[in-house]
């Protein structure tokens, strides 16, 4: 099966100077949402989203839909957890006691069963085609729900390997609402001020960048000298808060909690990203792709994310956080019911799962669900624009009445022949 | 009369409802038991008429290891269980938890004395297989991989004078205990059996899946596969090594130039003149080596992704466990 071109390192390296330049080379075209319907009351409320996505495939039988002792179940067995007649795979326990803060969909009937249309479809909310690339859900939300207060970029990307700037997330939205990946969780390279420069020379260094920039403005689009603008705010904030990036100062207890491995280190960054403000937060884990020994490998990625997701439920949660925060964990499909030959699960998007929980989401609610034996959804199917709709209305954002500008183009923020799922909605 | 790996060729396959994981041969005869992914475990008559496997009992998950001492069956599955099965009286003499995590496999001594079960608690138990009680626990495999992730102890293989046991984890790490005492004798290192994938996906794959011993004990047999390129696929070619038990050094490493998979099991000849090696991916294979020689003899296509072999004790006979298949295959002249 084919994969998704990786990245390479060189594509993500960042630097203030190339994120600029990302930035200033689309224009920035910084497309304003609607005043009249964007909205607002979210944007009071600081909503925020951590989305962890699993790419490659997390195995719905493997993870939120068991179906143990079946033809296709697998080994494992399913546990009950805090909700009363859900069951999830025993892979979950911790998550298992989190279940009375999220809500599942086992429904999920999407359509592209390779990674590079699924990754690119399933994060952009498959809208109808209009001759533009849609923003990944994390560049929507930058772009509908802004920065706040935080004053940090919007849209963080904790992922493995590199970092750097990702503007192609952004779309037609412009580079400016792209994601500020941090590689390994770490701050991106060249963020402090060398030591060989003081504050005094930085400071001159701006100055006269500020008066080459208001030179160069002068023939040029106000928008692009914005984004410009915006961009080294951005890294002017950040280096204001090296605190975030400094893994010394983590709790002990936290760092057992959450796990030392990568996905727990992933999501422990996260939850400081988003105790800092941060409005959208992405943590992704790679690896999940099992064709080959499923089980081996379902089994020992699922109970690492499992860790780290309950470790976060419990702590959103405590801190009152779940209130304002929309969590979501998926991947791009789910996996094959039917077992090959290499005791592995191919890739399967008519019929998985996802989990997710927090602000606007129904506390314990399961949505749809597959037949016995997993191969279909037995009830009614949901494609991801179904997910959008649901996640913009949980964020507080009506996608029936906000819209993008495209420089004059309106164009719905989600599929305009789906709606939400009103069970999954609190 | 000796079997010739040269003569080999598959007699029959009977397709099966579920994942057949591990068998083993009733003595003089041509029925196998075997455990499978419906939980179940079975017995089968290849001699039959008609081929119909009769269920016996069922465990709670995949039974992924069988063996006989007498008339009692000893299987383990992913229920962390071992059942003691009379099959003479038809009757379960007990089922324990016997390991923490999976077990993996489930094999008797020679001379059906003694059962050694490993699972992914990293622990190898042995137990009296007359009374099922248990001798020694066997620690020294590591939980963890050097990545962080559980580890997994997949093989282990007695000695045909049943002094030793060999365990083989995922990392590539095989520890030589004696039998008596439960004691480490030696350990041997085999990473290429292990992959992990730093660039990309961040995981890892593989693992040491099959152990055999030579008929005079020098000699181990290390089976899995090589080096693995995309980790999401089983696409490694299958691997072979061998090593000099006395001085823990690898004397020979063969990798298929044919067949990709894992080797799932391995079985020396009774003189020692040949090797067989038995597994798969998508697709099965079947490979016979020259030990001595250091040499492959024949690499045959099997009908499914093979994961265990039981033969008569010439090996002219073979009977096979696979991916939704059972199937005997003859080396004889």
């Amino acid at each position: 099966m084919a994969r998704s071109p990786l990245c390479t390192p060189r594509d993500h390296l960042l630097s203030r100077r190339q994120w600029l330049g990302a930035t200033a080379l689309a224009g920035a075209s910084a497309l304003a949402v609607n005043p009249l319907t964007i909205a607002a009351e979210a944007k009071k409320k600081g909503k925020q989203v951590l989305f962890v996505w699993l790419d490659g495939g997390l195995s719905q039988l493997e993870s939120w839909d068991p179906k143990p002792n079946t033809p296709f179940g697998g080994p494992f067995r399913a546990i009950p957890t805090s909700v009363p007649g859900i069951h999830i795979s025993e892979l979950l326990p911790n998550s298992a006691k989190q279940m009375h803060h999220l809500a599942l969909v086992r429904s999920l009937c999407t359509q592209d069963n390779s990674h590079s249309a699924g990754v690119e479809r399933i994060q952009r909310g498959d809208p109808k085609n209009r001759g533009v690339t849609y923003p990944y859900f994390g560049s929507a939300v930058a772009k509908l729900l802004g920065s706040g207060d935080s004053g940090l970029p919007p849209y963080i990307h904790v992922k493995p390997l590199s970092g750097g700037f990702m503007p192609k997330d952004a779309g037609f939205l412009g580079p400016k609402f792209g994601a500020l990946a941090l590689g390994d969780g770490k701050a991106p390279d060249n963020l402090l001020r060398p030591e060989t420069m003081t504050a005094e020379e930085d400071n001159e260094r701006n100055e006269l960048r500020n008066l080459v920039d208001q030179r160069y403005a002068e023939n040029r689009r106000t928008n692009t000298m914005e984004a410009t603008r915006y961009v080294f705010n951005m890294a002017a904030q950040l280096q204001k808060r090296r605190d975030l990036f400094d893994i010394s100062t983590y709790s002990p207890k936290d760092v057992e909690r959450y796990g030392k491995h990568e996905i727990g280190r992933h999501m422990l960054i996260a939850r400081r990203m988003l105790e800092a403000g941060v409005t959208f937060v992405k943590v992704s884990s790679f690896g999940w792709d099992t064709h080959g020994d499923n089980f081996n490998g379902q089994g020992s990625l699922v109970p690492q994310f499992d860790q780290a997701f309950a470790a976060m439920i419990s702590d959103l949660h405590e801190r009152g956080m779940l209130e304002h925060t929309l969590v979501i964990a998926m991947s791009e499909f789910g996996r094959t019911p039917r077992i090959n030959g290499h005791l592995g699960r191919d890739h399967w998007p008519e019929a998985w799962s996802l989990a997710m929980g927090g602000t606007g989401i129904k506390k314990g609610a399961v949505v749809g669900k597959t037949n016995d034996k997993g191969t279909f959804v037995a009830t009614d199917e949901h494609d991801i624009g179904h997910l959008f709709h649901t996640w913009f209305r949980a964020l507080g954002i009506d996608p029936k009445k906000t819209e993008y500008d495209n420089e004059g183009q309106p164009l719905p923020i989600a599929h305009e022949g789906c709606k939400p799922l009103t069970e999954a909605l609190a | 009369m000796p079997a010739k790996p040269e003569q080999f060729k598959t007699v029959k396959e009977h397709g099966f409802k579920a994942i057949c994981f591990s068998l083993t041969l009733r003595p003089n005869t041509a029925k196998v038991v075997f455990g499978a992914s419906d939980f179940k475990v079975y017995e089968a008559d290849f001699a039959a008429t008609k081929f119909e496997p009769k269920e016996l009992y069922g465990h709670e998950s995949y039974v992924t290891g069988v063996a006989l001492a007498g008339t009692k069956i000893v299987s383990g599955g992913y229920d962390c269980k071992l059942s003691w099965f009379d099959s003479a009286a038809n009757k379960m003499i007990k089922s324990e938890t016997a390991h923490g995590k999976w077990i993996r496999g489930v094999h008797a001594s020679k001379d059906g004395k003694t059962i050694v079960s490993v699972g992914d608690d990293m622990v190898a138990k042995l137990w009296d297989a007359e009374s099922g009680k248990l001798l020694h626990e066997l620690k020294g495999h590591a939980e963890k991989t050097p990545t962080n992730f559980n580890s997994m102890l997949y093989a282990a293989a007695f000695t045909d004078d049943g002094k030793t046991v060999a365990t083989g984890d995922k990392v590539g790490k095989i520890i030589l205990w004696d039998v008596a005492t439960g004691k480490k004798t030696g350990e041997l290192e085999a990473p290429v059996f292990y992959t992990w994938d730093p660039t990309a996906r961040l995981h890892s794959i593989g693992g040491i899946r099959s152990l055999a011993f030579s008929p005079d004990g020098k000699t181990l047999a290390v089976g899995g596969s090589g080096k693995i390129g995309n980790i999401d696929h089983l696409e490694g070619k299958a691997r072979v090594e061998l090593f000099d038990v006395a001085t823990s050094k690898r004397t020979w490493e063969h990798q298929s130039d044919k067949f990709a998979g894992l080797v799932n099991h391995l079985q020396f000849s009774p003189d020692g003149s040949w090797l067989l090696g038995a597994g798969g991916a998508a697709e099965g294979f079947y490979l016979m080596l020259d030990p001595v020689g250091k040499k492959s003899i024949r690499q045959e296509k099997a009908g499914m992704h093979i994961h265990d072999v039981t033969t008569t004790p010439d090996m002219s006979t073979l009977y096979v466990a696979g991916h939704n298949k059972l199937a005997i295959c003859e080396c004889k002249g």
